[in-house]
């Protein structure tokens, strides 16, 4: 059977120009805008307690008091977890086309520019060729786990979607226990690592299924420790509570507040890119040494889920870096009394409270969107690191960085008063500032000297 | 809250339902013609040679009880981080700050926990079995 889908500019968007405009336009603004917006309609009402309220309030029906409670509740988290498992998949798609060009415009060339407008749909042509390919199984493979792999993978990716927090009121669900649940669920990836790499029965599979496994455990000790930080100065562990922790402006943010919570959070982004498995750690998939590692025997939908969990874990590496220390959602001026306000003790709130809500996950969006490319960036810039180094960086550097954050941390906490801390907001963000103001100045050298004064941006 | 855990449970389950939609979507319209040198495990183009599941270095051996001892300390250590103001503060707190001196009970017993990781990673570090090669 051969299907042909008209998605390359030879067959439908040659005949008909402006349909890859328009799909591309639904597929870049349309289908992530509807899933914000699913989202904020949905996500607010997420407990057991705002249900039974609307239950009475428009239907007069006594939910709180109704053996089915727990029954409408459920799916009605069934819709939540639905948009939540979407955005996972669009994120991890749209972010290997954003991979590729930047990429592209890294390396000089022109990057994938065929199906859609600038080569955007060919994440979703990637996805139907990888679907359309032939699903083999090495004859010798262990059959039950070498397809139980991409599973555990896929759950490992999508259980940190439910504490990430999104906006204000925009998260599955805010667990007290959130940063040692993220913790927990984000070691489920190391285990598909390890069963694909030993259920191929290939030595490429493996090697590299090992390698994963020494990796992510050794990168996870401080990873977790770095974690602790920002749990030390907000209190709690839940997410959305360290994100009320701190502010709108960049000088409330954590990483600035404190000079070790600054140390703590390149430690733990280094951590987080080791476990995620992006260059320069991707020893796991070394294709230069390994073929493919871990899942060079994997062919059609198993590899395709392989590849979106890897990417769709940048959204997450990223998401947890921006709640733990950049100010998560907090909008600059807004305060939580400005989300009370607007809530109003109606049940409806005030179409304010959505403008507000819609902004405070833009703040979310564009910050975990920016170090996503720099995550990217990092990728096309830095070599692959010996697996020697990459365990010394880890236990001889990173852990005993991360134990002095800790305990740095601590005395800073019991000893400086709040004028202290927030005169250490303004230094360090000042320091930060200045760092990126010399840093855009050098890198406007470099290309002056190559390029003239001209910055060609023409190639998008 | 035990209503937390129904999410979780749902989005595992929704999880799964979408990749098992792929299985069935490249069942339904994937190619399949399998032959036997298809089905034969890659290694460099050849035929496979000996068992890939023979011995591997025994480094590894090693860091994984490292792990198990650093992942339980930070499980221990993170119930501890969420009081540890109050833990560790000899008197009440005014304003979130320790006017009053610092308790040895709360604050030295973690320190004494870390310490004696440290000694143990120092240990470690002396046997080279972090530093390989």
């Amino acid at each position: 059977m051969r299907i042909t889908l008209g998605l390359d500019s030879t067959s439908l968007s040659r005949r008909y120009p402006r349909l890859a405009i328009l799909a591309t336009l639904f597929m870049a603004f349309g289908l992530p805008l509807g899933l914000y917006v699913a989202a904020l309609a949905v996500f607010p009402l997420n407990t057991p307690e705002r249900l039974d309220a609307m239950a009475e309030q428009w239907l007069g029906y006594d939910l709180a008091g109704s053996p089915y409670r727990y029954i409408v509740y459920t799916a009605f988290l069934l819709l939540v977890a639905f948009i939540a498992v979407n955005y996972t998949a669009v994120f991890g798609g749209v972010s290997t086309w954003v991979e590729r060009r930047v990429a592209g415009r890294m390396q000089s060339r022109i990057g994938p520019n065929r199906p859609g407008a600038a080569g955007f749909l060919s994440w979703v042509a990637d996805a139907v060729k990888m679907i359309l390919k032939e699903d083999t199984i090495p004859a010798e493979a262990d059959h039950l786990l070498f397809r139980a792999a991409p599973y555990f993978s896929m759950v490992g990716l999508l259980l940190p979607f439910v504490v990430l927090p999104f906006g204000e009121a925009t998260v599955v669900t805010d667990m007290n226990v959130g940063v040692f649940y993220v913790a927990a669920a984000s070691a489920f990836v190391v285990v598909g690592i390890l069963v694909s790499g030993w259920a191929s029965n290939s030595k490429w599979a493996l090697f590299g299924g090992i390698r994963g496994a020494a990796q992510v455990m050794s990168y996870e000790i401080p990873a977790g420790i770095a974690m602790m930080v920002p749990v030390l100065m907000a209190g709690t562990l839940s997410m959305q509570g360290i994100v009320r922790a701190q502010g709108g402006w960049p000088w409330q943010w954590f990483v600035f507040q404190n000079p070790a919570a600054f140390v703590a959070f390149f430690i733990a982004v280094t951590a987080s890119l080791a476990e995620g498995n992006r260059t320069p750690f991707d020893l796991p998939e070394a294709e230069s040494e390994l073929v493919a590692g871990y899942h060079a025997e994997y062919s059609g939908f198993r590899l395709a889920i392989f590849l979106m969990v890897e990417w769709a874990n940048m959204w997450i590496m990223a998401g947890l870096a921006v709640t733990l220390f950049l100010g998560g959602w907090q909008v600059p001026g807004y305060g939580a009394e400005d989300y009370a306000r607007l809530l109003g003790t109606g049940l409806l709130p005030a179409p304010g409270w959505f403008g507000l809500q819609l902004l405070s996950m833009l703040m979310f969006v564009v910050k975990t969107w920016a170090l996503v490319f720099v995550f990217i960036w990092l990728r096309w810039t830095l070599p692959r690191v010996r697996v020697d180094q990459m365990m010394s960086l880890c236990w001889k550097y990173l852990v005993p960085g991360a134990f002095l954050c800790f305990v740095v941390t601590l005395v800073w906490q019991l000893l400086v008063p709040p004028a202290g801390v927030a005169f250490t907001g303004y230094a360090l963000t000042a320091l930060a500032l200045f760092v990126l103001a010399k840093f855009a100045v050098a890198t406007r050298r470099n290309i002056s000297k190559v390029a003239g004064h001209r910055v060609d941006l023409g190639n998008w | 809250m035990p209503s937390d855990y129904i999410a979780v449970t749902l989005v595992i389950l929704v999880g799964t339902v979408v990749a098992l939609q792929f299985w069935a979507l490249a069942k339904f319209v994937g190619e399949r013609r399998p032959s036997a040198a298809k089905d034969i495990a890659y290694e460099a183009g050849s035929d496979p040679v000996g068992d890939p599941r023979g011995r591997f270095p025994v480094r590894f051996y090693p860091l994984a009880i490292l792990f198990v001892v650093f992942d339980i300390e930070a499980a221990f250590l993170y119930p501890w981080a969420v009081d540890f103001r109050e833990l560790s503060c000899a008197g009440p707190l005014r304003a979130g700050i320790c006017a009053t001196g610092i308790s040895l009970l709360g604050f030295g017993a973690a320190l004494a926990f870390l310490v004696v990781l440290l000694v143990a990673l120092v240990y470690a570090w002396r046997k080279g079995v972090i530093g390989w090669e």
